[in-house]
């Protein structure tokens, strides 16, 4: 799942950073409202976590900016500012949730679980195709009644496969949802991770459309 | 400079005193003179009178009458009590016409007549002019001439006691006035001094009724000039503490605010070395590092909360507020908290007991009183919170308190057991709840089936 991460404070960016990566969320970093308006105009962002204090233009209007270009990405807000009034903007220009400083990790993760699976209409933290269930929370994926061990990138691919099911992601897109900016890639791995995917999980589960991309029926 | 200790008083008893001896002093004054003048008056009187009887004599000489046989028909005692009785005068003469006697002597020493035969007759002792005469059984003011043509006396007299009364009278008389004025006087007097105090009272009034947070200015123009300079000073101050009271708050609010972001750092990375670490060592170390983290995370919250009491009592309108629902959820959410240490709460409560009072500040008040009360009971033990229509009582079980403890846990950064997590700030800001609100918070050891420390809201 890739995540875009807005704050200004690098050392705290980091350590979120860290965190995340940790469980196996792919997140990239902006310490500016306007890199992060163009970082989510140009690119695929699952999710983003917005600081309201920025340098230049502030979170609420980063997200007020999203909200009147039609992205409907789940934002989450992360903030010092714990008055009603900050919270109430930050909702009314179109966050969806709000987390105060400072947090506990695994609240934030979970957090950002919950928005995912609301923005894809799913109610539970498993994402299911076939007898192939993915388990996001307990990072595990079950074949029918066995477990199958995926690396974490194969994870990653599999999950924004199902994340976006039915739509069809091009090698791009996927590479950049993976991977982020932050990696050197082999101009294959995609490719790779489709190919030992299909090899533990049977071929059926994801369809290539020549030239287009792939994507989960 | 003596002390004053009320300046309304001061210039009553001041100005009250200086006027009655003011007037004491002009009163003896006022009865000696007037009793001055009347007795020259009388004396006047009786030469004027000596001079008309000598003028009747003088004609009656010079007319070569043959018998001068004057009568004057003066009523006799027990008449003259009947005709007058209490009255002094009326048509038909005055009461005290015995009082003024006269003799007539020829120049050899004959009583020639007279009015009253009371006055002493002694025609070796004429001498002309005033004289004083007593005859041991009372005295008389006389008026004493010799005619030159024909060398008669006449003599006037006046007695003494009824001179004397007539001028005390007189003289008194002149007094009454202002001594009837008096108490009028006294009575405006008080009045003005009160009015010309009013403004100041004004102020005393208005200091006296404002809130301990209030520090609006006091409208300078209602007051007279010589108030004007102490309201400015006054309003000078109020500015004064208030900008300092909000440059304080600002600062609390600032800093705990500041000290969000490098507490979230700490925090974040102090997770992220437990989450990687392998070493169980380590791992111990971060774990004590992270409650230390979160222990100072409670404090910067409860400094923003007290830091922003005042702005909320002003922002929030008092309402009527169900307690028990309010403190079922936080209790919900404590007791969530206590699954390792078995500690429980047991609410005690009348119908939802509605309290008029403001919600946020109701909230905060009650999470910080069990909260304490967590912090601070044994494990596996119930906190009892009973609420009613006019008291919250709040009681964990623990070790008894000393008297000195119990004072120092109301105030700030204080705590009652030092081993115990939290930021001393807890009942502070109960306290300071509590002063907004009007409510008195006591803490006091109760035992009773079990020892334990009972705080007690209670409205005023």
């Amino acid at each position: 799942m890739r995540i875009l991460l807005v704050e200004d404070d690098e050392l705290l960016a980091d350590g979120i950073k860290t965190s995340l990566m940790l469980a196996n969320f792919n997140v990239d970093v902006v310490h500016k409202g306007e890199h992060a308006v163009h970082a989510l105009s140009c690119e695929q962002f699952d999710l983003c976590i917005l600081d309201i204090g920025l340098p230049g233009i502030s979170g609420f209007e980063v997200v007020n900016q999203l909200r009147k270009a039609q992205n409907n990405i789940p934002v989450l807000m992360l903030t010092a500012r714990d008055q009603i009034s900050d919270r109430v903007k930050g909702l009314d220009q179109g966050a969806d949730d709000y987390l105060l400083k400072p947090f506990d990790v695994e609240e934030l993760k979970a957090r950002i679980r919950a928005l995912v699976r609301r923005t894809h209409g799913d109610g539970s933290s498993k994402l299911a195709c076939g007898d192939v269930v993915v388990d996001v929370q307990a990072f595990s994926v079950m074949k029918g009644n066995q477990e199958v061990k995926l690396s974490p990138k194969e994870f990653s691919v599999l999950q924004e496969l199902l994340l976006h099911r039915g739509r069809v992601l091009s090698k791009d897109q996927l590479t950049e949802l993976v991977y982020g900016w932050s990696e050197d890639l082999d101009s294959n791995a995609i490719e790779v991770h489709v190919h030992h995917l299909r090899k533990k999980l049977g071929n059926d589960i994801i369809q290539t459309l020549r030239g287009v991309g792939y994507k989960v029926v | 400079m003596f002390h004053i200790s009320s300046i309304k008083r001061f210039l009553l008893v001041a100005v009250i005193s200086l006027i009655t001896v003011a007037w004491l002093l002009s009163a003896v004054f006022n009865f000696h003179s007037s009793r001055e003048q009347v007795e020259e008056l009388f004396d006047a009187e009786l030469a004027q009178m000596s001079r008309i009887l000598q003028s009747v004599m003088t004609n009656h000489i010079r007319s070569n009458s043959e018998v001068f046989s004057p009568s004057l028909n003066y009523l006799d005692k027990d008449l003259l009590l009947e005709t007058f009785g209490h009255q002094e005068f009326n048509e038909r003469g005055h009461k005290y016409e015995k009082k003024l006697a006269f003799q007539v002597w020829d120049a050899q020493g004959n009583l020639f007549f007279e009015n009253s035969s009371e006055l002493p007759k002694h025609f070796d002792s004429l001498r002309a002019g005033y004289a004083d005469v007593n005859d041991g059984k009372r005295g008389w003011r006389t008026f004493t001439l010799q005619d030159p043509d024909f060398g008669f006396w006449v003599k006037s007299a006046q007695r003494e006691d009824v001179r004397t009364e007539l001028t005390a009278q007189i003289a008194l008389n002149t007094l009454l006035p202002s001594l009837l004025m008096m108490p009028v006087l006294i009575f405006l007097i008080a009045w003005l001094i009160r009015q010309g105090l009013e403004p100041l009272a004004q102020i005393s009034q208005s200091l006296k009724r404002r809130g301990y947070q209030n520090l609006d200015k006091i409208n300078a123009q209602t007051y007279p000039v010589e108030l004007v300079y102490l309201v400015g000073e006054l309003n000078d101050l109020f500015v004064r503490v208030s900008e300092a009271a909000e440059r304080e708050r600002r600062f609390t609010a600032d800093a705990a605010h500041e000290l969000r972001t490098p507490l979230s750092i700490s925090k974040v990375h102090l997770q992220n070395i437990l989450q990687v670490s392998q070493s169980a060592q380590a791992r111990e170390f971060v774990h004590k590092a992270l409650i230390g983290i979160d222990r100072l995370i409670h404090m910067v919250q409860q400094l923003l909360i007290l830091s922003r009491l005042d702005a909320q009592q002003e922002q929030e309108a008092p309402k009527l507020v169900a307690l028990y629902p309010l403190a079922k959820d936080i209790a919900a959410e404590l007791e969530a908290q206590q699954t390792q240490t078995g500690k429980g709460i047991i609410i005690k409560h009348q119908d939802d007991c509605i309290w008029l009072t403001r919600e946020v500040q109701m909230r905060i008040l009650l999470r910080n009183l069990l909260d304490n009360a967590f912090r601070y009971a044994h494990e596996h033990t119930q906190i009892e919170l009973e609420l009613t229509e006019n008291e919250i009582v709040v009681f964990n079980v623990c070790e008894p308190m000393t008297e000195e403890q119990l004072t120092r846990n109301l105030e700030r950064f204080k705590r009652g057991n030092s081993t115990q997590q939290g930021s001393g700030l807890g009942l502070s800001i109960c306290l300071q709840i509590c002063k907004q609100n009007d409510y008195t918070l006591t803490m006091k050891n109760r035992s009773t089936d079990v020892s334990g420390v009972e705080v007690r809201i209670t409205k005023n």
